[in-house]
């Protein structure tokens, strides 16, 4: 059970870690980027 | 290439919602989710919680009306939307990096370097996404435009790369215990890997700003795009799975 749980844990976890990291650096990326066009 | 942008400012919200989607699938209990806000003043788990939801709030509110009013993204009411979710997006790039760190019985993730480190993570890979899905966007403008957006791009991806790096060697190159040693031997191997796509896209990108051409400019920028993508989430997930399993096996 306690195996089963931590393999779970580094799948969706680090999933979850990756996909907000994309998120937020995206947006910073992009407001940085569209406010140096203004 | 505003759209490109624009993308990028509404693709922010939706990846760090299907984020959300997949700790919810991890808790197991998702009608207990709101206990998540119980901490708010001790748990980084909780204040990133509120975080999120906050930036998806106001990126959603500043993202989605720019697709039917041309003018919105420069208007004062835009731009303080958007300010205040940039606030939030910065805060969550660092939060990955907080939320490991509150586990003090493991070392590898007490380190002060993670929150640094998963900054500039998410700033490689919300760039790396950027660059891969440009060019889809290169037909609508001109070339000299297209140059001069992904000049920008690459010019900024050169320096979180450089960022990156150095960040991921003072990680390493900490030396707290015994334990913590271990657990970085334990995943020298996928940290090379990521390290070795992160160079290789330093050099696809410095080759692509010193041509200048469109064509070039799209195959190296999609190319350093997927390495970006590839080596955030071994860096992220090595270091969780290092984290359990390195000190199990010493206890072994």
């Amino acid at each position: 059970m306690a195996s089963e749980r931590q393999t779970s844990w580094g799948g969706l976890v680090a999933l979850d870690m990756f996909l907000g990291g994309i998120g937020a650096g995206a947006f910073t990326v992009a407001s940085y980027w569209l406010s140096l066009a203004r | 290439m505003k759209w490109l942008a624009v993308t990028g400012i509404a693709l922010g919200p939706v990846l760090v919602i299907l984020g959300l989607l997949c700790l919810f699938l991890e808790v197991k209990s998702p009608w207990r989710s709101y206990r998540l806000f119980s901490g708010l003043s001790t748990s980084w788990l909780s204040r990133g919680g509120l975080i999120q939801i906050l930036f998806i709030i106001l990126g959603l509110g500043y993202a989605l009306p720019s697709f039917w009013l041309s003018g919105w993204l420069d208007s004062g009411a835009g731009i303080a939307l958007g300010s205040e979710a940039l606030v939030l997006a910065l805060a969550i790039a660092v939060y990955h990096g907080m939320i490991l760190s509150e586990a003090r019985a493991i070392p590898l993730w007490s380190s002060s370097v993670l929150p640094v480190l998963s900054f500039f993570t998410a700033l490689c890979t919300g760039l790396g996404l950027l660059l891969l899905i440009s060019p889809a966007y290169v037909g609508l403008y001109g070339s000299t435009e297209v140059v001069d957006a992904m000049g920008i791009l690459g010019i900024l991806g050169i320096g979180f790369i450089i960022a990156e790096l150095i960040t991921l060697s003072s990680f390493i190159s900490l030396r707290p215990s015994a334990t913590y040693v271990a657990s970085i031997r334990s995943i020298r191997t996928p940290l090379i890997a990521a390290v070795i796509g992160f160079m290789l896209a330093l050099f696809l990108l410095s080759l692509g700003l010193g041509i200048g051409e469109v064509t070039p400019f799209m195959w190296t920028s999609q190319v350093s795009g997927a390495l970006l993508l590839a080596g955030g989430f071994i860096i992220r997930y090595s270091i969780l799975r290092a984290g359990y399993y390195a000190p199990l096996q010493i206890l072994i």
